[in-house]
């Protein structure tokens, strides 16, 4: 029995997979005849083609809703040929479709003709960074009083934990404002590149992102990393060319203004 | 003993499915609304904001978890990882029973996010019910099945739905969340009798009722749970409600959600119909009492 | 079939969209058995089974309603507002007086249209224009969700003396108000000009329903055409229709309308045979 079973469901698996309507691919045609009986108003083909239809709508609409700023940069037509090349190379395997588009950054900084874009790369990088900032795990703040009763001297060999759902993103492109505009009015024209760090967390009751400074976006990326804080100073005033006495005085503030956002939730010494 | 008597299966009344647009509405303001239905595997991630917004509706209302991924009739084994985290869901939330459907969801290859319907035959049946024994086993909490929507018809199906769905029942010895939609949805589809599949349910093993409205799609009839329920459905709602009696019921709005209140009105026309169906059984019954005394 | 179930057929259609006293009322079921034929241990049978059969009546009520009222929603509210629910006392009647004869569900609101179309027109009340919102409305809908092969290839040379082929999803639609031209919301109560029109409604590649306003000329053309007539015949067949003759400007201006309907992916080309 379990032979028969699987058999079926790997045979109307292959058929809903089809892109287009069944009555299109002679083979999965005749396949829908073998399996479906039909009716007086619907052949066998047009039975399992509503679930052919059914699951692309599912899963185009759900890729659309995790990264909404490509679909409107590309216009339907080309965001579907997208998600058709995407969903063909990493078919769901997952329980939820939370996961749907975990490899979709990935996919189109590799693949042509999407990786000719950078845009959309940077694009899928900042909508991925929203949806895992959204179901990040809680932690609990930061101790006040844990970091007053650290030694001015320990401070360089620090480490800093970040909430989970904090990332530190870069861009080619003010994506964040497109991306805003996206989920606005639907259709922003495309920015003009300009080199773009926003940090994206999870606030209160909802999703926040703000710009950084390309200095506090050095910093981050390299304290997310797991680098103590004096090496990644030194390392950002060398990349950057900063002035180490201003830098030094800027990265107090930075720190305020971090734990007061809950991106750091603690420091191990 | 019926399975709702044994395991104390209470009812709720009538509830609505807790849903994003109404998140705020709900944890802020806490309406009046019996009690509400969550998607089981929209809780289950790492945690953040959906576990807290869960945390915050149990704290003001009975809850009862519904899933749509477990792939009870899929012939790939069963997932140990999905049951856990199920069940760990399930410790937090504490529901009076469980729930998902009489479907199959995808392959080894493909988990495919649809409920796709089983074909009919006792073969199926016999695979279904030793995947519910181990679901049942699993979870420490009662375990019900719904028939769904179904579009297509196997060729290898021989029995009628409601036959396939009350076989697996009694044998598995699990509830049945009985969609009235879903047979109203199904018997325009495949020219069945929809009051004849109410009828053949098992009465005691009902431990809630599906409600939502559907699609007109000409040649067929489409379950989107996009609309208000419908003049059949509320008939055979009221019909199903006089047989199973005072049982639990649930109005589903998924797409084109409408306002907080257009859909607490919905939930209000179900507690009049339910009532009104109750009302006409107790007369009855009172008849019939009359007649033998 | 035998004589017994006929009778019992009779009777539970009878039963279903008879007058509601008929099988509400206890007492008026035994009569709409009889009259149906049906007697003896069947009648007492079905009479002990009354709730069940009113059951059936609201379900089976129901579905035919609610399938038509759902395919011309925004004339069923101008109509009911505009002279005393016109449009529930149409489907009262054609329950009552005629019921569905088809067995798909989807086809009966064209059924019901045919029945209600003259008693409305025939209605003082009932605003004429009303009557034109639902043929589109209905017309709008069937073009959605009819059968449309895809084309098997680009259309080719127009062949004269053979039929045409056209999309399947496509229809003509003759109207005395500019109804098309409403605006879309059913809370809309704009009142459209009386202007006699024919359009051309049909279904595009991306699955949009369109319609596209036809000369008087290009209306009988089309009508032909879709009837499987030749170019050859139908052309000069409109133009007798019309009262006119046929001119080199018709003639370009047809090849410029296929042209536009092939662009449109209405046209197909000539038929294979």
């Amino acid at each position: 029995m379990r032979d028969r079973l699987s058999d079926l469901q790997e045979r109307v698996v292959q058929a809903i997979q089809a892109p287009t309507p069944l009555a299109e691919n002679a083979a999965l045609a005749a396949e829908a005849t073998r399996l479906c009986t039909g009716n007086a108003r619907m052949s066998p083909v047009d039975q399992l083609d509503v679930y052919r239809e059914q699951f692309w709508l599912r899963h185009v609409d759900a890729l659309a809703e995790d990264f909404r700023s490509i679909e409107v940069l590309l216009g339907d037509d080309a965001w579907r040929t997208l998600c058709e090349a995407y969903l063909a190379a990493h078919p769901s395997r997952a329980y939820s479709l939370r996961h749907l588009g975990e490899r979709f950054g990935e996919f189109v900084r590799r693949e042509a003709p999407w990786r000719d874009d950078p845009l959309i790369g940077d694009l899928a990088d900042l909508e991925w960074a929203f949806v895992d900032a959204w179901d990040a795990p809680d932690v609990p703040p930061l101790d006040a009083t844990k970091i007053a009763a650290i030694a001015e001297d320990v401070w360089p060999a620090a480490r800093l934990v970040f909430h989970p759902s904090f990332r530190a993103v870069r861009m080619g492109w003010p994506g964040h404002t497109f991306r805003a505009a996206a989920k606005r009015d639907g259709g922003p024209a495309r920015p003009d590149p300009d080199e773009t760090f926003v940090a994206v967390y999870r606030g209160e009751e909802t999703l926040e992102y703000v710009d950084l400074d390309r200095d506090a976006w050095g910093l981050l990326a390299r304290l997310a990393r797991g680098v103590s804080l004096g090496p990644a100073c030194e390392d950002v005033v060398r990349d950057l060319g900063l002035d180490p006495v201003a830098f030094e005085g800027r990265v107090g503030a930075h720190f305020q203004s971090w734990t007061a956002r809950g991106w750091v939730v603690d420091v191990l010494t | 003993m019926g399975f709702r008597e044994r395991h104390h299966i209470p009812d709720l009344g009538v509830g609505v499915g807790f849903r994003v647009p109404h998140y705020a509405r709900v944890l802020e303001d806490r309406p009046a609304m019996d009690w509400f239905e969550v998607i089981s595997e929209n809780f289950m991630g790492p945690g953040g904001r959906p576990l807290a917004n869960l945390r915050r509706l149990i704290d003001g209302y009975p809850v009862v978890m519904h899933g749509v991924s477990l792939s009870i009739g899929g012939s790939s084994p069963l997932d140990d990882a999905y049951l856990a985290r199920l069940k760990w869901l399930a410790g937090i939330v504490r529901p009076p029973w469980l729930s998902d459907h009489l479907c199959w969801g995808g392959t080894a290859s493909l988990h495919a996010h649809e409920l796709l319907p089983l074909p009919q035959n006792m073969a199926t049946a016999l695979h279904v019910v030793e995947r519910v024994k181990r679901v049942r086993d699993t979870l420490d909490v009662p375990f019900a099945l719904e028939n769904v929507s179904s579009y297509m018809a196997f060729r290898e199906s021989d029995m009628p739905e409601w036959a396939f769905v009350a076989e697996i029942a009694e044998r598995a010895d699990c509830g049945i969340l009985l969609d009235v939609n879903n047979i109203y949805v199904s018997s325009r589809n495949h020219d069945i009798d929809p009051i004849a599949y109410i009828d053949a349910i098992p009465p005691d093993r009902v431990v809630q009722i599906h409600l939502a409205g559907h699609t007109e799609k000409g040649a067929y009839v489409l379950d989107t749970h996009a609309d208000h329920v419908r003049a059949e459905v509320w008939t055979l709602y009221e019909h199903a409600i006089a047989r199973v009696g005072a049982v639990s019921t649930l109005v589903e709005w998924d797409d084109d959600i409408p306002s907080w209140e257009v859909l607490a009105e919905e939930a209000t026309m179900a507690r009049a119909a339910r009532a009104r169906a109750l009302a006409s059984t107790a007369t009855a019954a009172g008849e019939a009492t009359c007649a033998t005394a | 079939m035998a004589v017994a179930d006929l009778a019992m057929q009779r009777a539970f259609a009878e039963a279903c969209f008879g007058d509601d006293e008929g099988a509400a009322d206890a007492g008026g079921l035994p009569s709409v058995l009889s009259r149906a034929g049906v007697s003896g241990d069947d009648m007492a049978a079905l009479v002990a089974e009354r709730p069940r059969i009113w059951l059936y009546r609201r379900l089976v009520r129901g579905n035919v309603t609610d399938v038509i009222g759902r395919m011309m929603p925004r004339a069923r509210v101008r109509m009911n507002e505009a002279a005393d629910h016109a449009f529930e006392r149409g489907m009262a009647a054609f329950l009552r007086e005629r019921a569905p004869r088809t067995h798909h569900l989807r086809d009966v609101p064209m059924e019901f249209l045919a029945f209600a179309a003259p008693r409305w027109r025939a209605d003082p009340r009932v605003p004429a224009y009303t009557v034109d919102l639902a043929t589109y409305e209905l017309c709008e809908f069937s073009l959605g969700v009819s059968y449309s092969p895809p084309p098997t290839a680009p259309p080719g040379e127009v062949v004269v003396d053979r039929p045409l082929s056209f999309v399947e999803a496509k229809a003509l639609v003759s109207l005395e108000h500019a109804v098309h031209r409403l605006p879309e919301g059913e809370d809309d109560r704009t009142v459209p000009e009386a202007s006699p029109a024919t359009l051309l409604g049909y279904r595009d590649p991306a699955h949009a329903i369109r319609f596209l306003e036809l000369s008087p000329l290009a209306s009988r053309i089309l009508a032909r055409l879709f009837d499987g007539e030749p170019l050859e015949r139908a052309l000069p067949a409109a133009c007798a229709d019309q009262g006119t003759r046929l001119t080199d400007e018709i003639l370009a201006s047809t090849a410029v309308l296929l042209a536009d309907l092939a662009d449109r992916g209405v046209f197909l080309g000539s038929s294979e045979s």
